[in-house]
């Protein structure tokens, strides 16, 4: 059996390594800091979240348009909490049992 | 290793050789061997034993846009697309030599080119002629001592009819030279 290590693991590295996997070599993949690379961990795709966040904010601020009433009309921002739970089950750290 | 399973290593990965690297955590350091492998860092550069970075052959792709001092002829940038590629390539640190036919372009885009702190000179050379063209390029590596880049960008596409009343096999002729 073929053993091949790829060296990355960001989009690139990731479909490499699975693509090397299905066809049936041995892979070992060697990655730095995230698994998953950049765009995923600390770029697009967090940024992405942050903008809905702040969507969700001001459409909250703006609900009595939308018919609906706030009574204590506070928007609080709590990063921990079930937000850190549902962050904590998608992060990279549970990526390498999705892909395999 | 298991079958089906991608095993995953933490670390930073140097060859040792074609067939072996050595994977860096913090103090720990794990050799591998194996028949292949695929280089997928990105713009983090992996270095290969065979072909090190000597920065003019193999390079990283932070040194790919380090041209500092380098010397470029774009022909016909008094204006318009050939303009465009003078000034973005002066602002990546290349002088320019501006070539157009129309020499008062040509010195206009050298001023301009100027003012964001880059030599340039205006060289005015018709392209479709061979004499013209050896003539710049021996003026400017004299001026400048050297030449580094050169793009042709200058073109010309009037009239694609080539019908005695329209110029004929002259006007065809004059669109291959330039070109």
């Amino acid at each position: 059996m073929t053993h091949i290590v790829v060296i990355g693991g960001g989009p690139a590295g990731y479909i490499a390594a699975i693509a090397a996997i299905q066809n049936g070599s041995q892979v070992t993949l060697v990655e730095e800091k995230y698994l998953g690379g950049t765009c995923l961990n600390v770029s697009c795709i967090p940024t992405k979240a942050l903008l809905q966040s702040a969507e969700i904010v001001e459409k909250v601020k703006n609900a009595l348009t939308f018919g609906i009433e706030l009574p204590d009309g506070k928007t609080v921002i709590n990063w921990g909490g079930e937000y850190r739970k549902e962050k904590d089950k998608s992060s990279s750290s549970s990526w390498a049992e999705l892909v395999t | 290793m298991k079958k089906n399973k991608i095993t995953v290593k933490k670390g930073s990965a140097s060859f040792l050789n074609s067939h072996m690297i050595v994977v860096q955590n913090g103090s720990e350091k794990e050799t591998i061997q194996a028949d292949k492998f695929i280089i997928a860092s990105g713009s983090e550069p992996v270095q290969l034993p065979f072909a090190p970075f000597d920065g003019e052959w193999v390079v990283i792709t932070k040194g790919m846009k380090c041209h500092d001092g380098k010397i470029a002829i774009v022909t016909g940038s008094g204006r318009g697309i050939g303009k465009a590629i003078a000034l973005r390539l002066a602002h990546d640190g290349i002088n320019i030599v501006i070539n157009d036919i129309n020499e008062e372009a040509a010195q206009e885009t050298a001023k301009e080119i100027e003012s964001i702190r880059r030599k340039s000179m205006a060289e005015k050379a018709d392209v479709s002629n061979r004499e013209d063209v050896f003539s710049m390029v021996k003026q400017v590596v004299d001026h400048l001592g050297q030449l580094d880049i050169m793009i042709s960008n200058a073109g010309r596409c009037r009239q694609l009819c080539f019908l005695p009343r329209f110029g004929g096999l002259k006007l065809y002729d004059r669109i291959i030279c330039f070109d």
